[in-house]
């Protein structure tokens, strides 16, 4: 069943500062909880209208073929608590045992980001400030590559025009069993992000 | 002369400290070649790195030293994260992979601390401007961070490695796998490197023990064995006052400690603690010792020990700890121990020596420490190694030119 957080901080989810996050510390409640053996996937944004559907479309097909237990966090930015409707229909599917709904408070948009296998972005659900901090703190980022626009995340995300579910669903597992690959875009993410930090020269 | 720059937690004349020690004797070393910058924090205590000293350039004996403050002291949350990195993560016992993700595992770093964005906002802008950047101790967030700002054909790490929990987390290896130049100061740190991280390229250059001119031997009135450093369980102290308590004779010798006490050391009348002391008279009371003792499991070169070593004085070492048992194994000149009982006996026998087979095994590891580890060896191949490296880089970039 999904899980309504009650937000308190009087802080926006999208107005986290992405070169802040770093400093501020993690939800360990969440963190603890969040930190399993079993894959943990991420999606954040503004999701008044819903989940998207390939997304949950996705998650439902990674679950059938890779892992049953693996999770799949939420984190609706923008507002003090996530949509009620969004509860509802996330409480109303088939994986809902498996989903955690929460506002993207930044202590908890941290815990959600660290025990995260990648960040997914989708066209309907993502958010520039949250992917920008999964490239700070070296997440991956996976999924649509609409939703990321090049200038955003460059070559440091494994993304894909009009991705289905089911590539979804391959992007999610070959992240999960391929170390290398994490690697790469971890660095390349890191790297994104730097340049946004200065426009110095590269390093010989 | 090439400017290069030398990264390290700390830098201050106040600051004890290993790897602090080693990154400031590189800096006086390289000093005369290059035109030398430490990069560091405005920080001096190595446990909360609280801001004690102000941002900004200043100089030390001719050599510049920017620091840079520290975002957060450290807290209540790291040490969170430390609890379940020891109690439930375990990453030197569970199998892979780790239960924290890579971000998870950058951000034990992150809080260890200290953390200072501005250090990188300054390697991020001036790096262009160095030949070569050396990262002095693998653990720290300014090495973790920094070394990546820097391309790997100019970045040279000195890891100071040991074998301790934090040192298996994943990141490590995965980040400095991507820096093949690399400083160890023995020959057991690199096994190590490699046990851990599967590493094993890089130089084995030492440290050179700068306290190595012979001194009359201090005298306390009764023999009396020797322990010089950060007075701490970490160090084993606790271990050594246990097993000096079950010494047979033990009111006939004296355990003699300076340094400073973080352990809280017993009233006996058997314990001296002579705190801080200057170089002279640790000189004399490490002369003067029947033996010196280090209890640390984890050391990846300790200084102390060859200053002992060089005052022509047998040393008492940790066996467990492998850098220890090869600086004794390679000297003769003193003893390993590797449980209390074993302890207890080789302090007694250290006690016990005559002054013939005193001298001969001092003498043993002062040479030992002489011939490796003497100032001009040690400066020698510094130079040549980061000499190296700025020439390799060199070419590289003008063959990409």
């Amino acid at each position: 069943m999904p899980t309504m957080h009650s937000a308190v901080a009087a802080v926006h989810g999208s107005d986290v500062r992405p070169d802040g996050l770093a400093t501020i510390a993690a939800n360990l409640a969440l963190l603890a909880r969040w930190q399993a053996r079993a894959a943990c996937w991420l999606v954040a944004g503004d999701l008044r209208t819903g989940l998207p559907h390939d997304l949950l479309e996705a998650f439902e097909l990674y679950l059938a073929r890779c892992e049953a237990d693996a999770r799949l966090i939420v984190l609706a930015t923008g507002a003090h608590e996530p949509p009620q409707a969004l509860a509802d229909a996330l409480q109303a599917c088939a994986a809902s045992a498996q989903i955690e709904l929460h506002a993207a408070q930044p202590a908890v948009l941290k815990a959600a980001l660290l025990a995260a296998d990648a960040l997914i972005l989708s066209d309907a659900a993502s958010d520039p400030a949250v992917t920008l901090a999964a490239l700070e703190l070296g997440v991956p980022v996976i999924g649509s590559a609409a939703a990321a626009t090049a200038a955003l995340t460059g070559a440091a995300a494994l993304l894909w025009p009009g991705a289905t579910p089911a590539l979804l669903a391959a992007s999610m597992e070959r992240v999960r069993q391929d170390a290398r690959l994490r690697g790469i875009l971890r660095e390349r993410g890191f790297s994104d992000w730097n340049l946004r930090r200065t426009a110095s020269e590269p390093p010989a | 002369m090439k400017r290069i720059a030398i990264v390290t937690q700390r830098c201050h004349e106040s600051v004890v400290g290993g790897s602090e020690a080693l990154a400031w004797q590189y800096a006086r070393l390289l000093g005369g070649r290059f035109e030398v910058e430490i990069l560091t924090t405005t920080a001096t205590d190595c446990v909360s790195w609280a801001n004690a000293l102000p941002a900004g350039a200043t100089q030390r004996e001719g050599i510049a030293i920017q620091r840079f403050p520290t975002v957060f002291e450290r807290g209540e949350y790291w040490y969170e994260l430390h609890r379940r990195l020891m109690l439930e993560v375990q990453p030197h016992l569970a199998p892979p992979p780790c239960l924290w993700r890579a971000a998870q595992q950058e951000e034990y770093i992150r809080f260890q601390g200290p953390y200072c964005p501005a250090l990188e906002d300054w390697l991020l802008a001036h790096r262009g401007d160095y030949a070569a950047v050396l990262f002095c101790t693998y653990l720290y967030a300014p090495s973790y961070f920094g070394i990546r700002l820097i391309g790997p054909r100019r970045a040279i790490l000195i890891p100071t490695l040991h074998d301790e929990v934090p040192a298996w987390l994943p990141v490590y290896a995965a980040r400095y796998a991507a820096f093949p130049h690399r400083i160890w100061l023995t020959e057991a740190e690199r096994r190590t490197a490699t046990r851990l991280w599967g590493l094993d390229g890089g130089a084995v250059l030492g440290m050179a023990v700068e306290q190595a001119q012979a001194s009359a031997p201090a005298s306390l009135g009764a023999p009396y064995l020797l322990y010089c450093g950060r007075i701490d369980a970490a160090k084993g102290c606790d271990e050594l006052l246990d097993a000096f308590a079950r010494l047979p004779g033990r009111d006939r010798a004296k355990l003699v400690f300076t340094g400073s006490d973080h352990l809280g050391l017993p009233k006996h009348p058997w314990i001296e603690y002579h705190g801080f002391v200057d170089e002279a008279r640790k000189r004399a009371l490490m002369a003067g010792a029947a033996g010196f003792v280090l209890p640390s499991r984890y050391e990846s070169f300790s200084i102390v020990a060859l200053e002992a070593m060089a005052q022509g004085t047998p040393v008492l070492v940790n066996g467990h700890c492998e850098v220890m048992r090869e600086h004794i194994e390679t000297s003769a000149g003193g003893y390993c121990y590797t449980d209390t009982a074993q302890m207890i006996e080789r302090m007694t026998t250290l006690l016990a020596l005559d002054a013939p087979a005193r001298a001969r095994m001092g003498a043993a590891g002062r040479a030992y420490v002489l011939a490796r580890y003497g100032e001009d060896t040690v400066r020698a191949r510094l130079v040549d190694c980061v000499e190296g490296v700025i020439a390799a880089a060199d070419r590289a970039q003008a063959s990409a030119a």
